[in-house]
């Protein structure tokens, strides 16, 4: 995570919330609804197999409808999932390593190198499928604040545990950022200049000084999260996270939940029967 | 002959929107006292901000000891001004008293001896000789507040601006915090709620509400103002 420059000026951070408000269907839609389907989606997309290139069309079809939708405009979507693409990296070596047909071999290398049609291939499908996934992620996270969403995971069986863990981190990330954000100010306080000698100090003590920033931060979040558990403790918490029951899904969240799968398991059909 | 603080018409909202400041003036002239009182929320953290140019007002103009704040001028005026924050915890970042305190002067590029004795005589200046291997974490509250008063002085600035200085402490340590406060020579602007210890201390004050200053004046005469004072959400 990196901070914009300007954010040494503000008393807090905002712009870390993923949530794009609006009155979109998408953002109508049931949390729950939208969690299932967004897994399903990346799930589905996974099994896909990697020749299937019509299917993964089909797929982004299908993602662009819901992202204009949603209204988000395709530029932020495809921005943001833009930062994921150099993870897609870690599926480079299949280029070289899987299949039978050498479609070049680089001349002069030793071990002998050669890129494989099939490698190739497979490596092309996993950076499609890990932008769309991406995107999916995205989509979820800007149309449905984040309460709702851990309300929700917690309403399709995702262990409570696990779902009182994403919602202390949410909840305290902002904390350990604004702090972070103080500790940044007081040094840039300072940080003065005398007439006529450089100011600045020596990059290795420059270094240090702000390994000692981190540590602190470190120990404070440490400190931090004591004080928390003992004023859960001291509320009566006993290891289970309880919460009030939720509605039951209504007809339309149904249909909706009923149709999306549908949708999936026909594209994943459909490249099953194509290309399995 | 400069003033140490002028301020002209200086308002700022921050990017959230919300106006913090609206066109406020204030002269501080050289050596003097001066308290900065308000309810939370009026701006006093947000003005004492401005005098050393971590925010910078959207219209009107600061100036610190002769030169304005402004991107050239940065660095002198942060050597000039000395801003002591609320929370101690925020000013010590490093892991040693020594260290923090030594910061100031190090990045103004003195040489080794010169840091030393900076930091010799600002640990002497808050009677906190002997703490200089300890580490800033395992402090108390009343310690903590004075090594962060000691982090600025080992800068020598010429002015010292301070954040609730007397907030979280108890009695003994306020006591002690006002006496050091009173044997600095330095031009101070002390933002607080503590008004016994701006009658004590600070003979001019300053009274802020909703990013406006409403009042200023001796203390004492805007003290015996009682419906001044409870119209701002103060307590005598």
């Amino acid at each position: 995570m990196t901070l914009p420059p300007s954010a040494c000026r503000t008393m807090h951070v905002h712009f870390l919330d993923p949530y794009r408000p609006g009155d979109s269907p998408v953002h109508r839609l049931d949390g729950r609804v939208k969690f299932l389907l967004a897994v399903a989606f990346i799930l589905a997309i996974s099994l896909t197999p990697p020749t299937a290139w019509p299917v993964h069309l089909l797929f982004l079809a299908l993602l662009l409808s819901v992202e204009i939708l949603a209204g988000l405009g395709l530029g932020y979507v495809w921005r943001r999932a833009a930062l994921a693409l150099p993870f897609a990296l870690a599926a480079l070596p299949l280029v070289f390593t899987r299949g039978e047909e050498i479609l070049l071999a680089l001349p002069a290398s030793a071990p002998r190198l050669a890129v494989y049609a099939e490698g190739l291939e497979r490596f092309v499908s996993v950076v499609i499928k890990s932008l769309l996934s991406i995107q999916v992620a995205m989509v979820l996270v800007a149309c449905t604040p984040f309460p709702q969403l851990l309300q929700a995971m917690r309403g399709v069986g995702v262990p409570r545990l696990l779902v009182a863990m994403f919602g202390m981190m949410w909840r305290y990330l902002f904390v350990l950022v604004d702090e972070a954000l103080r500790l940044l100010r007081a040094r840039a306080a300072r940080a003065g200049q005398v007439a006529d000698r450089r100011a600045g100090g020596r990059l290795l003590w420059r270094a240090r000084v702000t390994g000692g920033m981190a540590g602190s931060l470190f120990l404070r979040g440490f400190e931090r999260s004591e004080r928390i558990y003992a004023a859960m403790l001291a509320r009566g918490y006993d290891g289970e996270t309880r919460a009030l029951p939720l509605p039951p899904l209504s007809a339309s969240a149904w249909a909706a939940l009923i149709m999306g799968f549908g949708l999936l398991s026909l594209l994943l059909t459909l490249g099953f029967l194509g290309w399995g | 002959m400069h003033h140490s603080i002028e301020i002209e018409h200086l308002s700022f909202s921050y990017p959230d929107g919300r106006q913090a400041l609206r066109d406020v003036s204030l002269h501080i002239a050289p050596g003097e006292k001066v308290a900065l009182v308000g309810p939370n929320g009026a701006g006093k953290s947000t003005l004492l901000l401005h005098l050393n140019g971590i925010l910078r007002g959207h219209t009107g103009w600061v100036r610190v000891c002769g030169m304005e704040v402004n991107e050239q001028n940065l660095g002198r005026v942060r050597a000039a001004v000395g801003l002591v924050f609320q929370n101690p915890d925020d000013q010590l970042f490093s892991p040693t008293v020594f260290d923090d305190v030594a910061f100031g002067p190090i990045y103004q590029g003195l040489p080794p001896s010169e840091v030393e004795e900076r930091v010799r005589a600002a640990l002497q200046a808050v009677h906190m000789e002997g703490y200089t291997s300890r580490l800033s974490h395992h402090l108390s509250a009343g310690e903590k507040k004075r090594i962060a008063i000691a982090t600025v002085l080992s800068m020598q600035p010429e002015v010292l601006a301070l954040d609730e200085p007397t907030a979280g402490l108890d009695p003994r340590a306020r006591r002690g915090l006002i006496n050091l406060l009173r044997d600095l020579p330095l031009t101070m602007l002390v933002a607080t709620h503590d008004l016994a210890m701006v009658r004590e201390l600070l003979p001019r004050m300053i009274i802020m509400d909703e990013g406006r200053v409403v009042a200023e004046g001796p203390t004492e005469a805007l003290i015996r103002d009682t419906a001044l004072i409870a119209a701002h959400g103060l307590e005598a």
